[in-house]
């Protein structure tokens, strides 16, 4: 009787349930999202890469943040074991363009670059360790470069890096001087531990930032804000580049090492002239599509920029036009990626530079 | 077979909520510890995301008092001499006042009135850092400063042996566990395509329950890979470090901090006696310090030749009135003073005080 003449709104039961039912909602709903993220998510990879998941399997490195997991890239080419230790050793750090994990081992730039340096003629044979890592920027080898520097008995005679592309990509999509691949995935979790009450709870952070949710919105949002020249982070990025520079020519010359920066070709950047037959067949590329002209954009800002900070630096090498000369296709879809043929062709010319270098 | 699932059912339902409960557990006796050892639900400080060294403090470099001002060290002929000091806590000095810091007392002790030159000292000391992070950081000072220093000092050995206690991994540090779950979450099996749950798995408080039970019951024993491999790497780690230094002109100094129960010269009785309350005295904490000592001892022995290594596990055996904090690592201001005494007297040794005056 009593409950009867109460009003439905004050019963503490009543809003309890109420409460409970759009906390189930709540959550089912952040579930949904989660695996409409996780579906989404794996179907690009599936159609862009061709596997389920985006980048490779990496390990956990405390000094160079992760390597990946399958180790280094083979190098063909190289003098048998017995030789090796009479010969110079080149160790070569990149992205994925200097790993070249798409073509077989023997076909990578290091492969083609062993097979030049170590040809009939030479006077002494060459050792090359091909120590690209998929995503690896500056910021990543200068780290890894230390790790090896530090745990390797035989260090080298000349340590390439061979930048450029990722260094771009990376600012554009944090806009910050010592971006990197994972850079947010990294920042996260390790500042939201002790920024408040929820940070205590580790096991849901992680979650929340491992999320498939998150991933989708950082792709989305991904490097489509206009860069200006002007930017102070683009100023701060060509400082931070040179120093980082000075350190990598230090530590190599500490370990009696010659350093050497290869500006890496893009072809949306070349400047010189190529065979129109072959320029024909590139527009045809994905890249070459006006969906990617903002990002071009932005990439042409950063990738100059930089070239202009760096060119009179002694171990900077440009290789903007080094593959304007060619006769056929030799970039993959991206622009990016070289096909076997302009591995070679990369290869040739440093080894034509080191030789004119004396080296 | 209805009969069949609805035990498994009730099998599953009861495995979740026992894990549930394992990790609620957990949580609370890992939040409770750190609420007694430190005064607050977080293990370590309010930190920021840095892309070479990890994570650096969210309140920057301590200030260190007695140093030179700049402005008349601009205007002087003589540009005073730098010393760079890192560490962990014990260096960083965070709950003492900033005049009460080992850097602090030292530049008092270097600066006074009559002195021949001026020394500017940095505090680059950050909580939980050992050797592993100090080089990581130290690698991005050196990028990123304009005024390298002529000295290095790393003051170790406590956090070292922690981490290593710990992880019983040659590379441990701060942290470890949850930045391999961000790391290592995704790409491992098809599990990791759930890679949010991967990850609060890594970072859950029943596995940094695990890894700290390991630090405080499991026995180090030296003879073990894994110890060794510790000694390896940190003995390469430092001879990195010297070369990384010299690659700036500066010199180099490794400091083996003191702790309470790895001294070995005779203590004034009386201190003793009273140093005997301290909780990490207590039977409790045997197997902690048992542990702590076999670390340290196996570092010391690998390093005692290295023309750069210092052991100071005595240097506070003088001692007229208790000088450590309850832990027995950490140093009361008076601790600190000896420390930077002892310091003084090292590189007025050493000859390094008036290294820059000249013949």
């Amino acid at each position: 009787m009593h409950r009867e003449n109460q009003p439905r709104g004050f019963s503490a039961r009543y809003l309890g349930g109420i409460l409970l039912t759009w906390l189930k909602r709540l959550i089912l709903a952040l579930l949904l999202l989660e695996i409409g993220c996780f579906i989404l998510i794996t179907v690009t990879n599936l159609i862009l890469f061709g596997s389920i998941w985006k980048g490779s399997q990496v390990r956990y490195d405390p000094y160079a943040q992760f390597l990946n997991f399958k180790g280094v890239m083979p190098t063909a080419n190289n003098p048998p074991a017995q030789e090796e230790k009479k010969a110079k050793h080149i160790w070569m750090l990149g992205g994925s363009t200097t790993r070249c994990e798409k073509v077989p081992y023997q076909q990578t730039i290091a492969s083609f670059l062993a097979q030049q340096l170590n040809g009939p003629g030479e006077r002494r044979s060459a050792a090359i360790t091909n120590y690209g890592e998929n995503t690896f920027n500056s910021v990543l080898e200068i780290k890894y470069l230390q790790k090896l520097l530090m745990e390797n008995p035989q260090p080298p005679d000349l340590v390439i890096f061979y930048d450029g592309a990722n260094d771009c990509i990376y600012f554009n999509e944090y806009r910050n001087p010592h971006a990197h691949y994972g850079y947010r995935r990294l920042q996260g979790p390790v500042e939201s531990y002790r920024h408040s009450a929820f940070g205590l709870l580790k096991p849901l952070v992680a979650a929340l930032y491992a999320s498939f949710t998150l991933e989708t919105y950082d792709r989305l949002s991904q490097a489509v804000a206009p860069l200006s020249r002007d930017d102070p982070a683009l100023g701060e990025m060509g400082q931070a580049m040179q120093r980082r520079y000075d350190q990598a020519q230090r530590l190599a010359a500490a370990y009696g090492a010659r350093f050497l920066v290869v500006w890496q070709p893009l072809i949306w950047m070349e400047t010189g002239q190529v065979d129109s037959v072959v320029s024909k067949q590139e527009q045809q590329l994905a890249i070459m599509n006006s969906r990617f002209l903002k990002f071009k954009k932005n990439f042409t800002v950063v990738y100059q920029t930089l070239t202009t900070d760096l060119k009179d630096e002694p171990h900077f090498l440009e290789f903007q036009n080094i593959l304007c000369s060619r006769t056929e296709p030799v970039y993959e879809t991206d622009g990016i990626h070289l096909n076997v043929a302009g591995n070679r062709m990369v290869a040739e010319a440093l080894a034509r530079e080191l030789r004119k270098r004396d080296w | 077979m209805k009969k069949f699932f609805r035990l498994l059912w009730m099998g599953l339902k009861w495995l979740i909520l026992t894990l549930i409960g394992v990790e609620i557990f957990c949580f609370l006796l890992i939040t409770v510890t750190n609420l007694m050892i430190f005064g607050i639900p977080w293990d370590g400080s309010q930190v920021a995301y840095d892309a070479y060294a990890l994570f650096l403090h969210v309140e920057g470099v301590k200030p260190t008092r007695h140093n030179p001002p700049e402005s008349n060290s601009l205007a002087s002929e003589k540009s005073p001499r730098r010393i760079w000091l890192l560490g962990g806590s014990t260096m960083r000095g965070g709950w003492v006042k900033d005049g009460e810091t080992i850097p602090s007392y030292l530049a008092e002790i270097l600066n006074r009135p009559g002195s021949p030159e001026k020394v500017v000292l940095n505090n680059y000391g950050e909580n939980s850092f050992n050797s592993l992070m100090e080089t990581k950081y130290l690698q991005k000072l050196l990028i990123e400063t304009g005024k390298p220093p002529d000295l290095i000092i790393f003051y170790d050995g406590a956090n070292d042996c922690s981490y290593f206690n710990q992880y019983r991994t040659p590379q441990a540090h701060y942290g470890q566990r949850r930045l391999r779950a961000m790391i290592e979450n995704y790409r491992g099996s098809i599990f990791g395509l759930l890679k949010p749950l991967k990850a609060a798995v890594y970072s859950s408080f029943s596995k940094e329950a695990f890894d700290k039970f390991r630090q405080i019951k499991v026995p180090v024993n030296p003879e073990n890979p894994a110890p060794r491999e510790l000694a390896a790497a940190t003995e390469k780690r430092y001879e990195h470090v010297r070369r990384l230094a010299g690659a700036y002109g500066a010199d180099f100094l490794l400091v083996w901090q003191p702790f309470l129960w790895v001294e070995t010269a005779e203590v004034d009785p009386l201190v003793r006696a009273k140093e005997k309350d301290l909780s990490i005295m207590g039977s409790n904490f045997f197997e902690v310090r048992r542990n702590f000592m076999v670390t340290y001892n196996l570092l010391a022995d690998r390093l005692k030749d290295k023309p750069y290594f210092v052991d100071l596990r005595n240097a506070l055996t003088s001692r007229t009135a208790p000088v450590y904090e309850a832990d027995g690592v950490h140093l009361r201001a008076p601790g600190n003073r000896m420390v930077a005494r002892r310091l003084a007297q090292l590189l007025k040794e050493r000859g390094w005080l008036n290294k820059g005056e000249g013949p």
